[in-house]
């Protein structure tokens, strides 16, 4: 099955469990065999199955809790500070992969998804709008503030 | 110390830049210490998370009860979207059966 595995990571990271995971990749086929009539012929079938994925978890009960209580980051657009720490520090943080990963799980979702989909799907900013359903230029500045988020998280981490 | 190329590291890294830009980062990059240095730690950072990202396995319990699902019954056995489903996973199942058993 194609996507499988990805997808199983992808929802994992999302629900930060294993059994909501499951839940949630299973619907995410049962809705993408239902569905698949709507599935236009031509548009990206990665980013479609994602998109499925991901509004499932959005109408899900942690996933509409894990939206709710974060704030958007349209609207937060200037409460990141600057980090402090040097780029080899934040670079030694990040190759200690446990500690990188505990970072990434404490992003709020729409950071973390958004770094998931660029830097592990490797996607297409296009891709990725296709995917979240945003413009352009969105997912452009919501990614340089979800890794200065994960840079901040690391430096925090490292004063710890 | 950032300059005006300094927002645009990211895209220029994710190969996101149109061509013209594209050149032209990299002309600076080459020239400007500081840009030099964000880009080798971004792109650390962005490997980094590659590598931390694949963290989560499905169980072998899991899978094989999606494959189930996703088995063509009456109704549908010609679905499109089983076949692109399911594709792969009757290709794994070939390969990992290799070579057959020769009686
Ligand atoms: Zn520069």
């Amino acid at each position: 099955m194609p996507l499988f595995s990805q997808l199983y990571n992808f929802a994992h990271w999302l629900t930060q469990d294993r059994s909501e995971a499951e839940d949630l990749v299973q619907e995410t086929y049962v809705k993408a065999l239902r569905g698949f009539s709507g599935f236009q012929q031509g548009t990206n079938f990665r980013a479609w199955m994602y998109r499925i994925l991901r509004n499932t978890f959005l109408t899900s009960r942690s996933g509409s809790k894990a939206s709710a209580t974060r704030p958007l980051e349209e609207e937060d657009q200037e409460q990141l500070p600057a980090t402090e720490e040097t780029p080899e520090s934040i670079f030694i943080a990040s190759s200690q992969k446990e500690m990188l990963q505990n970072a990434l799980a404490e992003l709020p979702v729409p950071f973390r998804e958004i770094l998931l989909l660029c830097d592990f799907e490797e996607m297409s900013y296009q891709e990725i709008s296709d995917t979240l359903g945003i413009p352009a230029g969105t997912v452009m500045s919501r990614l340089s503030r979800a890794r200065r988020a994960l840079r901040l998280t690391l430096s925090k981490k490292l004063k710890v | 110390m950032a300059d005006e190329f300094t927002s645009k590291l990211d895209a220029y890294l994710d190969g996101e830049l149109a061509a013209a830009d594209m050149k032209a980062l990299d002309a600076h990059v080459r020239a400007c210490p500081a840009c030099a240095a964000d880009v080798l730690g971004r792109v650390q950072m962005k490997r980094a998370i590659k590598s931390a990202s694949q963290r989560y396995e499905p169980r072998s319990e899991f899978r094989a009860k999606i494959e189930r699902r996703l088995k063509p019954r009456a109704g549908f056995p010609k679905d499109p979207l089983y076949f692109r489903l399911a594709g792969i996973a009757k290709h794994r199942i070939y390969v990992a059966r290799w070579p057959p058993h020769l009686p």
